[in-house]
């Protein structure tokens, strides 16, 4: 099998392993980010690429905290794929309202219920998102949210304030 | 339940799924796999002085002008296509860096060239980091992925980091013959506008008067002539963003381009969201809010011109994207999508800019860029991906597909016909 390594043109076993152990849980906090499976493919195969010449200078100390933020900024900072986001929001959406109308199974409101809150999260600035995926998907503590995001723990904490905020009043509006 | 824990079980389910996606593994390999071969792709590019594209990193194709190589002041009038195909050898990226000049002597319009002194190696710029409360100048140095700072003492280049794709800040600063970067204080203080507070400052380490004081990104062209900034107009008496209930502060993005030389005095504002410069600052290729090509400046005597691939991203968001002026301002050329949108046509005058949907839309046709190493220049060239056929594209003509290999005769501002 191809190895990331492989791929950016050298080997380093360090590397490989470090990625090989946490890619998947990366993959998954992309798509946390941006809701679309195939943009988070995209912005963990970007983040590899970016991290790597900087994991060889051996100025990376943490790894999984250093490509996290290469995602979320990678997420932050793509017009382009927010656009798509926007896009997959929109569907999203239609699709819930369609199955409501349907009179949806128990099983489905669950599925509502997932695709409800994840929509109204998608439509956060991807800075709040990344904050409440740490937070409360991956059970960080604000010292490691910040330190993974690059960004002061009052950061943390007024940017999931505005995102729990904007969340809950998202969801009473659709629920009306 | 709680809304924190509804996000919680819901996320987990979600991340339930995709941890079972059988091919999770493999489509990320490739997706790696693709992005290495798009960043060899576009550093060989510009490999020398020549018109060369290498296509899967195994085929180099040149285009000549009258057949032989390519020589900075030839006539373009009668450009031949000549396909040489190289040795399996994969290409190797070439290490490109650029000199990092502080100071340099400043000129109120275009500023001086940067010296020929040759630019240091990525290797040789690692010097000890900053200490800590020192203003650092960030830059990027042309390897297309590190950060660097400048020693304002010393004016070498030192390596900054860690620092993860800092999009979201102003890490984008001088690379060459700039007088001037954008520094982030650390520790910072508590600024209006939620970002760390970015100031540009001189090779001295002062505020460089009259320059926006909340600078969020700052680009210089390549040869180190023009640069472009978006800043924000922070209000005064803007709250905190520690404190978690407070109003968020507003902020007010502005662009503008500004001669290096002169950064407070030629502050040219720019009705767009950010930009995109030609090598040579000579032009910038606008970007409305959603990040779509919205026109072309000409900082030589600003107007903005259409040029409009529809529904194209900005270059700067979309690394198949792209756009080229001809260095006598005469022909421009923009595509996105790996070419499946692509445009050209002579500037100034929409009426005549077509689509080139006439080159077929595969799905990676390569541009060949005459505008390296070359002057005068008003034509491209492109070829299909199977370098099978070949357009030549000029102010006022565009040649009928051309099988690679042929000669062709051909005025940018006629009629075209294989020969």
């Amino acid at each position: 099998m191809l190895t990331v390594t492989d791929a950016v043109g050298t080997a380093d076993d360090a590397f490989s392993e470090a990625v090989a152990s946490q890619h998947r849980r990366l993959a998954g906090f992309a798509y946390l980010l941006c809701g679309d499976r195939t943009v988070a493919e995209d912005l963990v195969a970007e983040a590899y690429a970016k991290v790597w010449p900087k994991f060889r200078q051996g100025r990376v100390d943490d790894l999984g905290a250093y490509l996290r933020r290469a995602v979320a900024n990678q997420a932050a900072g793509r017009r382009r794929r927010l656009r798509l986001e926007r896009r997959e929001i929109e569907r999203r959406t239609v699709d819930w309202r369609v199955s409501t109308d349907r009179d949806a199974p128990p099983i489905g409101e669950a599925a509502e219920e997932h695709d409800r809150l994840w929509a109204a999260i998608w439509k956060l600035p991807v800075d709040q998102r990344a904050v409440i995926v740490l937070r409360h998907v991956e059970d960080r503590s604000e010292d490691e949210t910040a330190e993974i995001l690059g960004i002061r723990p009052g950061t943390v904490k007024s940017r999931l304030a505005r995102g729990l905020a904007a969340l809950r009043t998202e969801l009473d509006e659709v629920t009306e | 339940m709680t809304l924190e824990d509804r996000i919680r079980n819901t996320g987990e389910h979600l991340l339930g799924s995709l941890q079972h996606a059988p091919d999770l593994d493999r489509r990320i390999h490739e997706r790696v796999e693709h992005r290495a071969h798009q960043r060899r792709q576009r550093a060989a590019v510009g490999l020398g002085a020549g018109v060369v594209v290498v296509l899967g990193g195994l085929v180099v194709l040149n285009v000549d002008r009258d057949g032989t190589s390519i020589g900075v002041a030839a006539a373009p009038t009668s450009p031949s296509i000549n396909s040489i195909i190289a040795d399996t050898t994969p290409v190797t990226a070439p290490t490109t860096t650029l000199p990092v000049m502080l100071p340099t002597a400043a000129s109120s319009d275009r500023p001086a060239e940067p010296a020929s002194t040759p630019p240091p190696t990525v290797a040789s710029t690692i010097v000890a980091p900053l200490g800590d409360g020192a203003p650092t100048l960030f830059t990027s140095i042309a390897d297309g992925t590190a950060q660097w700072g400048v020693d304002l003492a010393t004016g070498l280049p030192v390596a900054v980091g860690p620092d993860a794709g800092t999009d979201d800040h102003a890490s984008a600063a001088p690379t060459s013959g700039a007088t001037f970067g954008l520094a982030r204080s650390e520790p910072s203080g508590q600024g209006p506008c939620s970002q760390d507070p970015v100031v540009a400052l001189d090779a001295s380490g002062q505020p460089v008067a009259g320059f926006p004081q909340w600078a969020k990104k700052l680009e210089i062209s390549r040869d180190g002539s023009t640069g472009l900034v978006r800043y924000a107009s922070c209000p005064d008496a803007a709250t905190s963003e520690g404190d978690a209930g407070s109003t968020p502060p507003v902020e007010q993005w502005q662009l503008a381009w500004f001669r290096t030389g002169d950064p407070a005095a030629v502050l040219t504002s720019l009705d767009g969201a950010w930009g995109e410069m030609s090598d040579d600052g000579r032009y910038i290729l606008l970007e409305d809010d959603s990040g779509a090509p919205s026109g072309i400046v000409d900082t030589g005597s600003p107007a903005v011109f259409p040029l409009l691939p529809d529904g194209c991203t900005s270059p700067r968001e979309d690394p198949d994207a792209g756009f080229l002026v001809g260095t006598d301002s005469s022909v421009a050329l923009a595509w996105c999508d790996g070419l499946a949108s692509l445009v050209g046509g002579p500037i100034g005058s929409p009426s005549i800019i077509r689509s080139l949907d006439a080159c077929g839309r595969n799905s990676s046709l390569s541009v060949l860029d005459p505008t390296m190493g070359a002057v005068d220049q008003n034509w491209f060239a492109i070829t299909d991906n199977d370098l099978k056929q070949a357009w030549v594209i000029g102010a006022a003509a565009m040649t009928d597909a051309i099988p690679v290999g042929d000669q062709v005769s051909w005025h940018p501002l006629g009629t075209a016909s294989a020969d």
